[in-house]
């Protein structure tokens, strides 16, 4: 505990000073000491996820060991029993969003957003992630962090979960509401208003780390063009797969239970086939959202869109698992190489040479719907203030989303695009005062000032 | 074929791409590559990296067929349509664009033949000073505009020991009003740097290898310095243009179309002098957005017979004092004169400030500038084009605020100051 003091008091005092000349520090120009950095993490979250033993976790029921010992007393403190490696991996990640998050707000004192925003996250990641958990669990309940919604909490439509949730009397019916409303009314509702930075720089924990830890590595996002092609590349059959997923499994959980539960099985696969044909009508009718992409393309994601739709009706009929999947292997391979590779290892182990949101940019299938919301359904922008723009750069150098800031705002183009996590750093770098985060309706409309 | 790959040269060449597939040759003798030239500050302090700074992708000026040539102009014939340039090679146009900016004054101390006295202007002059900061014991900058105040932040940064010599009483008394020159001024004393004030350099000391020693004031100092950054302000960059044809003043002497004196040949940006400037406007105006503006306007109008007079639009402009900003719009007098009248209001304690500026007579909106606070481009604007009258703009002020969400507001302080004026 002492010792995690010092580090902390150090970390605080050294950071703070170091505002300046961050192309020309090691740590975070991807010299020697961000490439260690990087190593580091990365190997770390491998230990974590498949050696926990490593770290002196008591295997069969034995007592910890060694550093995950350390956190004992700690954990008995909170939910009456011995750490997991769970635990500690919560709570020095709690404590890394505290410490750099008052070093960011320190930064930052000038700025209200700034620190308004921080204080969110810390609040958020503190209190939604951290201690409320572990007092459901103290109180034998099911634990669950209230702020963590589906796609990107993936296993909240997993069989045991939802058995969980159903078992555990009205406090588990509670969670099951709360975590379905979270998804398909809150969200949508907050995104239409604010865009995603609701979620994505104020409450969401990836984001936590991102915009405190990840704050001194915001430049070494790519903002290339190459940059974002391969941006939606990834993120967007993340999301499919996502889906296809949690389809699966459920359609596997009701198999099992075609009538034990008040939705059954034929209302649920009459509810799939409404969501899938309403988005394909929606596509076809809203000609901004499939904007930009080649004739081949749209037909491409049409006909691939219905084929989905017929295959799910095909292997229904023939009474099959949807689609033919293996909803276990699906799920294995997805935790697998999503939930622990590219969340975990590659999502923080890169920040040190990728920027601070490999993640959030790339894999997360909830900043992919948020996006395609803030997109399409949204009021919030990026306003840019008249011919002011002297094309420096620093918009775009330090969008922690690779977005090229700098393109729109030298053409006097709002930004309105997909992946902003709306953290308000490129406004704040901005030497000319250019930049505004906005979701107001617009201030001149046909000529009259609009307030 | 257009002279200057910098903002003016580049506005001219991209405008001018959108709505016709003419041959466009730039030709510069600075780099290959555009890039920002108020940026090049972060690149010494290492908030960018060179290509950081370069507004469009390296790849543009080949996609879009611009050739850029990096060469010197020896000679520009406008009788045979050609230039000739410094390789030995001659080019020939239809239609050219000087667009060439311009160069650093000097002190007219001979300074030119002194080592380690430079201006900070080009990139050659980043390099150069990149190059030398390691050495340097204590530096001096050497006038109080916006460049210095660039040079204060990175010397500062990279702890080099300077002294900063300003001729006015306040920083930025030429383009600020009192009150908000004092406010820098203090704003600037508290970074803890070494200024000194009304000062003017009289001579430097060099030793035998003709290296810089030290320099003195008109008040007798003398200060050890090994370094010397000169920027007491540009001068249009007409020094290719000494043997030709086309009429030269401070600047080139160009039409309401933006033409010289040769029908064929255009300028644009920092090297124009404008032969009729609108109300309360300088001839020769060496900003970004000059530069962009009359860059765009020959972009679109090079090419058509009956081109349109070129409109300077309403005044505006901004800067960086270290975290300071500021931003100007419409026309503010330096010094208090008696038709205006100004509502001006200062923070406390804060380095803030706002002032609106409105005829005396008619009660109209002339323009404002702000510190600290940021205002929307547009709605000044419209309040200027429009004529609103100051007791109108102030209850809508609330909707020029263009700071970050949640930012403290001040728009009440400003009206109450009016009122308290009134009565």
């Amino acid at each position: 505990m002492t010792s995690i003091l010092k580090w902390s008091q150090w970390l605080l005092s050294h950071e703070v000073k170091n505002e300046k000349g961050v192309w020309f520090s090691s740590l975070s120009n991807r010299g020697i000491v961000g490439w260690l950095l990087a190593l580091f993490l990365s190997f770390g979250y491998i230990i974590l996820y498949f050696f926990p033993e490593w770290l002196g976790l008591g295997q069969k029921g034995m007592p910890n060991t060694g550093f995950i010992a350390g956190f004992d007393q700690i954990s008995i403190f909170f939910n009456g029993s011995a750490a997991s490696q769970w635990f500690v991996y919560g709570f020095l990640y709690t404590l890394i969003i505290l410490l750099m998050g008052i070093k960011f707000i320190i930064k930052y004192k000038n700025n209200n957003y700034q620190v308004i925003r921080t204080l969110s996250l810390l609040f958020f990641q503190l209190c939604f992630a951290f201690i409320i958990p572990e007092i459901m669990a103290s109180l034998n309940q099911p634990a669950m962090d209230l702020k963590n919604m589906w796609p990107l909490n993936y296993y909240f439509f997993f069989d045991w979960n939802i058995k969980k949730l159903l078992s555990s009397g009205y406090f588990g019916l509670f969670l099951m509401f709360w975590g379905l409303a979270l998804t398909f009314i809150i969200s949508p509702v907050l995104t239409y208003f604010y865009g995603k930075r609701w979620y994505c720089s104020w409450v969401c924990g990836c984001g936590g780390l991102a915009e405190t830890a990840g704050d001194p590595f915001r430049h070494l996002s790519d903002n290339s063009e190459t940059a974002w092609k391969w941006e939606r590349r990834i993120i967007y059959p993340v999301l499919f797969i996502v889906c296809l997923m949690t389809l699966s499994i459920l359609d596997s959980f009701f198999r099992k239970n075609p009538a034990t539960y008040w939705i059954t099985f034929s209302h649920f696969k009459i509810i799939i086939l409404f969501l899938l044909a309403g988005i394909i009508a929606l596509a076809l009718w809203n000609k901004g959202w499939l904007k930009g992409i080649s004739t081949s393309g749209k037909w491409a994601i049409i006909s691939m869109g219905v084929a989905l739709f017929m295959g799910i009706i095909f292997s229904w009929s023939y009474n099959k698992p949807v689609l033919w999947i293996n909803a276990l292997k699906l799920r294995e391979w997805y935790g697998f190489y999503v939930g622990a590779i590219f969340s975990g290892i590659i999502g923080v182990g890169f920040y040190p040479l990728m920027g601070s949101r490999v993640w959030c940019r790339f894999g997360c299938p909830m900043a992919a719907i948020l996006g395609i919301q803030q997109r399409f359904f949204s009021r919030f922008r990026i306003t840019v203030n008249g011919g002011q723009c002297i094309s420096c750069g620093n918009c775009s150098t330090y969008c922690e989303m690779g977005i090229d800031v700098r393109s729109y705002a030298q053409k006097g183009e709002n930004i309105v695009r997909s992946s902003c996590v709306g953290c308000g750093i490129c406004a704040e770098v901005c030497p000319r005062g250019v930049l505004k985060l906005e979701n107001g309706p617009l201030f001149v409309e046909d000529g009259k000032i609009k307030f | 074929m257009i002279i200057g790959f910098g903002i003016s040269g580049v506005s001219v060449a991209k405008t001018l791409r959108e709505q016709s597939n003419a041959d466009i040759t730039i030709v510069t003798s600075e780099s290959r590559s555009f890039f920002s030239r108020p940026a090049l500050m972060y690149v010494y302090l290492g908030k960018m990296r060179f290509q950081d700074i370069l507004p469009m992708p390296s790849d543009y000026w080949e996609k879009n067929n611009i050739k850029v040539v990096l060469a010197a102009v020896e000679d520009i014939d406008s009788d045979k349509q050609q230039v000739v340039l410094d390789d030995g090679s001659v080019l020939f146009y239809d239609k050219l664009v000087i667009a060439t900016g311009s160069v650093p004054r000097s002190l007219g101390l001979n300074e030119g033949n002194i080592s380690g006295v430079q201006g900070f202007y080009s990139l050659q002059d980043l390099l150069l000073l990149q190059k030398s900061a390691k050495n340097i014991r204590h530096a001096a900058i050497i006038g109080g505009g916006l460049i210095g105040v660039e040079l204060a932040e990175m010397f500062l940064s990279t702890g080099v020991s300077f002294t900063f010599w300003i001729r006015e009483k306040w920083f930025g008394s030429n383009f600020l009003p009192e009150e908000e020159a004092q406010l820098v001024t203090n704003y600037l004393k508290s970074k803890k740097i070494d200024i000194r004030f009304e000062r003017e350099i009289t001579h430097f000391d060099a030793n035998e290898l003709g290296q810089v020693t030290s320099l003195h004031s008109q008040m007798g100092e003398r200060v050890d310095t090994d370094y010397v950054c000169v920027c007491i302000g540009v001068k249009p960059n007409i020094n290719c243009l000494e043997n030709t044809n086309i009429h030269t003043n401070h600047g080139v002497i160009v039409d309401a179309c933006l033409q010289t004196n040769i029908p064929s040949i255009y300028a644009a940006g920092d090297c124009v002098e404008y032969a009729e400037p609108s109300f309360g406007r300088k001839s020769v105006e060496t900003l970004w957005y000059t530069g962009k503006r009359m860059g765009e306007y020959v972009g679109r109008n090079i090419l058509l017979d009956q081109p349109q007079r070129y409109h300077q639009g309403i005044f505006f402009n901004s800067a960086k004092f270290f975290d300071l900003e500021y931003q100007i719009y419409g026309h503010v007098p330096v010094s208090p004169e008696e038709n205006y009248g100004s509502v001006f209001w200062k923070h406390p304690q804060k380095d803030k400030s706002i002032r609106l500026v409105y005829d005396a007579v008619s009660n109209e909106f002339l323009g404002c500038c702000v510190l600290g606070i940021r205002f929307r481009q547009e709605i000044c604007e419209k309040w200027i084009a429009e004529k609103w009258k100051i007791t109108e703009v102030l209850p809508a002020l609330p909707s020029a605020n263009f700071d970050s969400e949640f930012s403290a507001r001040f728009e009440m302080e400003l009206l109450n100051i009016y009122n308290n004026k009134i009565i």
